[in-house]
């Protein structure tokens, strides 16, 4: 009778679980119902009309006007933005479960499973083999408990991430710098301090060190990524305001005579706009770090050539080092000595005819 | 009618464009056959040598009207070449002809054994020794220096040390106060790790600093500057002169270690030259020991060393007499344009004849 109990509940625990799930999965059972009546009363084909509008919008009654090309230009990105952001909120509403919904389900399945087990199956294993049971569950929740303490940064800010990395692949190099920080923000707090952990073993200090200039790699990456996107910003707001300002000239009547002109303009604004982004004190420092990233990878990256490079017979790069410091304090030395007995050499030769004139008095 | 379609705006940038064709392929037979490496050919002998660093004395192209000879000096960081950059805008070639005695320090390319010579070594060592050569080789006591950016520093600093040698000192776009921020180099200097860089490297590599120079003006100097050779493509002795300077400006030669981090952090970062506080083994610099004659040349539109770091020497020194003079010039203009040919080689020559005698 307790084996047909128990089994009764292990299949009522199973169809638990799987309802767990399809609950985790369809995160507002109702509310996803209501949404989806709400879609139907909207009718999704809305958007496809909304986008279709704006197209024809774009697109119908060009005057020759450059000022509208313009404005279509910026349109433009802003429309696959939005498109974006449409497709980012379905699947937020309908598609996905959201991340807390993934956990409640997931601790209830966990208090549920916990239960079973502790009813219906640990009671009846031998005490040792209860032991290893209970300890391999803990140990389970060890790792569930790590990995999410790892991802934890990455998974509070994956929104934003997402979000701020196509706002600034469509539309906008600011979001993008935005996103690289919160990539280095969530970086510094989770590879990073893997990688700068301390290592174990024969090969301690070889391991620290590749793992190390991975580390530094991938610093110097971003800050170049960095240094990089706000060139392309500088080269984005430029073209913006030299359209901008031409538009404007063409609205009171000034057209622009040549190409030539156009560009000369164009190049003293982007000249002054460099000017003013290298001169700042952020950009400055921003090129320094940049270059401190990059000295301090090269540094390590040569130390493991070293280390690669131990057993082969050729010389290394710090053996050549300490060669060169001997050799350049023996070529002083050798200087010093040298300036040395030339003064001997004058100070006897006036000696010399001091003594011999004296002679000849 | 609809301004979209100004016809004449069209026409006028096809045929623009239809001319700048043309022009490339004239000049592809120009590129072929020209004939730039005309700099550098006054003719010299090699006198003095000491490691890697040549002391050249110039034939004279006139008899001199001096007994007092005179040394160029250069920076490290670029090549003295550009003193002697061709025939017609030869800053050195002038010299002569106006009557003085030349010698120039050629410091050449520093290799992996140099990085730890250091700043001391390239005052007191090789510049000291060029000097002492010189003046034993003519049995004087004193002799005249030009100098220019950061040779013109090092001789500051050598003036302050050594006023008994130093007959009259001329400095051109040299820097003494780097607190100012006028110029990026200047400001990005601040917030280098030099330490960083010397360590990764040993010797600083002649491609970083080219790096660092294009940076300043990012469009105009890897960009825009070839668009406009365009123009000039099909005329040999623009693009002879265009390449022989492209040739210099990418001729970094790279910079011993150690001298490079005390040339950067004592001076550069920490402003110890004007402040009093540089000192050279154990000896503090006093720029107030420099009593003898100076003029001070600077460019207005020099970008690189700005005149607010050049001006400052006029002050800091001891000498009665002195002089500060600027030219609406580059830094490179101002030893090799023809501003220079006409008005600062014979300024500079004038300057040192009078107080030669």
């Amino acid at each position: 009778m307790v084996s047909n109990n128990m089994f009764n509940q292990a299949m009522e625990a199973q169809k638990n679980m799987f309802e767990l799930w399809q609950k985790a999965t369809n995160p507002m059972a109702d509310a996803a119902a209501e949404k989806f009546k709400e879609l139907e009363a909207n009718n999704p084909f809305n958007y496809f009309k909304d986008v279709m509008e704006l197209s024809n919008k774009l697109n119908s009654n060009y005057l020759g006007d450059p000022y509208q090309v313009l404005n279509k230009m910026y349109e433009s990105t802003d429309a696959y933005y939005s498109i974006y952001k449409m497709w980012q909120k379905l699947k937020e509403d309908t598609f996905e479960p959201s991340i807390e919904a993934m956990q409640e389900a997931y601790d209830e399945w966990k208090d549920q499973y916990s239960e079973y087990m502790n009813k219906h199956y640990i009671p009846f294993l031998p005490d040792p083999i209860k032991n290893v049971l209970e300890q391999s569950m803990s140990v389970m929740e060890s790792y569930r408990s790590a990995t999410s303490k790892f991802w934890e940064p990455w998974i509070k800010t994956e929104t934003e991430l997402t979000d701020t990395f196509f706002k600034g692949l469509l539309n906008d190099p600011s979001a993008y710098l935005e996103f690289l920080k919160l990539w280095k923000d969530n970086y510094d707090k989770s590879f990073s301090k893997f990688l700068n952990a301390p290592m174990m073993g024969i090969n301690r200090e070889f391991l620290e060190k590749q793992f190390d200039s991975l580390d530094k790699y991938i610093r110097f990456n971003v800050l170049l990524t960095e240094y990089l996107t706000n060139i392309h910003k500088l080269g984005q707001e430029t073209m913006k305001k030299t359209l901008n300002d031409y538009a404007t000239k063409f609205k009171e009547g000034i057209q622009p005579k040549t190409f030539e002109e156009f560009y000369k303009y164009w190049t003293k604004e982007i000249n002054a706009a460099f000017d003013k982004l290298f001169f700042s004190d952020d950009f400055s420092k921003l090129v320094g770090h940049t270059l401190d990233a990059m000295t301090s990878f090269k540094s390590e990256v040569d130390k493991l050539w070293e280390e690669y490079l131990t057993f082969m017979p050729i010389a290394k790069r710090s053996e050549m080092d300490s060669l060169y410091k001997t050799v350049y304090d023996m070529k002083k030395e050798i200087k010093s000595m040298r300036k040395e007995i030339e003064d001997l050499k004058k100070q006897n030769g006036e000696k010399e005819i001091k003594e011999k004139t004296k002679g000849t008095k | 009618m609809n301004q979209a379609f100004n016809i004449n705006i069209y026409l006028e940038s096809m045929s623009k464009v239809l001319q700048k064709q043309e022009k490339l392929v004239n000049g592809v037979d120009v590129l072929m056959n020209v004939k730039y490496e005309e700099y550098d050919k006054t003719p010299k002998e090699l006198v003095y040598q000491e490691d890697k660093m040549k002391l050249y004395r110039y034939i004279s192209t006139t008899k001199p009207k001096t007994k007092i000879p005179t040394l160029v000096v250069y920076a490290l960081m670029n090549r003295s070449y550009i003193m002697d950059i061709q025939k017609e805008k030869s800053f050195i070639r002038k010299m002569l002809d106006e009557g003085l005695d030349l010698y120039i320090i050629d410091w050449g390319y520093p290799t992996a054994e140099d990085r730890y010579i250091t700043l001391d070594d390239y005052i007191e060592g090789y510049l000291g020794n060029a000097i002492d050569f010189i003046r034993k080789r003519h049995n004087l006591d004193k002799i005249n220096i030009i100098s220019k950016c950061q040779g013109g520093t090092f001789c500051t600093i050598y003036s302050a040390l050594h006023p008994e040698k130093v007959k009259n000192l001329v400095t051109i776009a040299s820097p003494v106060d780097f607190s100012t921020n006028d110029g990026l180099l200047f400001k990005w200097a601040k917030d280098m790790n030099v330490d960083g860089l010397v360590d990764a490297y040993g010797i600083v590599p002649g491609s970083f600093l080219n790096m660092c120079f294009v940076s300043l003006k990012p469009y105009s100097l890897l960009v825009d500057k070839y668009l406009g050779l365009i123009d000039g493509l099909d005329d040999p002795n623009f693009i002879a002169d265009f390449l022989g300077m492209e040739k210099w400006i990418f001729d970094s030669p790279g910079q011993a270690g150690e001298a490079y981090r005390k040339y950067m952090k004592d001076l550069w970062q920490d402003n110890k030259l004007i402040k009093g506080e540089f000192k050279i083994g154990n000896e503090k610099v006093d720029l107030k020991n420099v009593t003898m004659p100076l003029l001070n040349i600077y460019g207005d539109k020099d970008n690189l060393i700005v005149p607010a770091a050049s001006i400052p020497l006029n002050d800091a020194v001891g000498s009665k007499d002195k002089e500060l003079v600027s030219y609406p010039v580059g830094h490179a203009g101002i030893v090799a344009s023809s501003r220079s040919q006409k008005e600062i080689a014979p300024k500079v020559a004038k300057w040192i004849l009078e107080r030669s005698k």
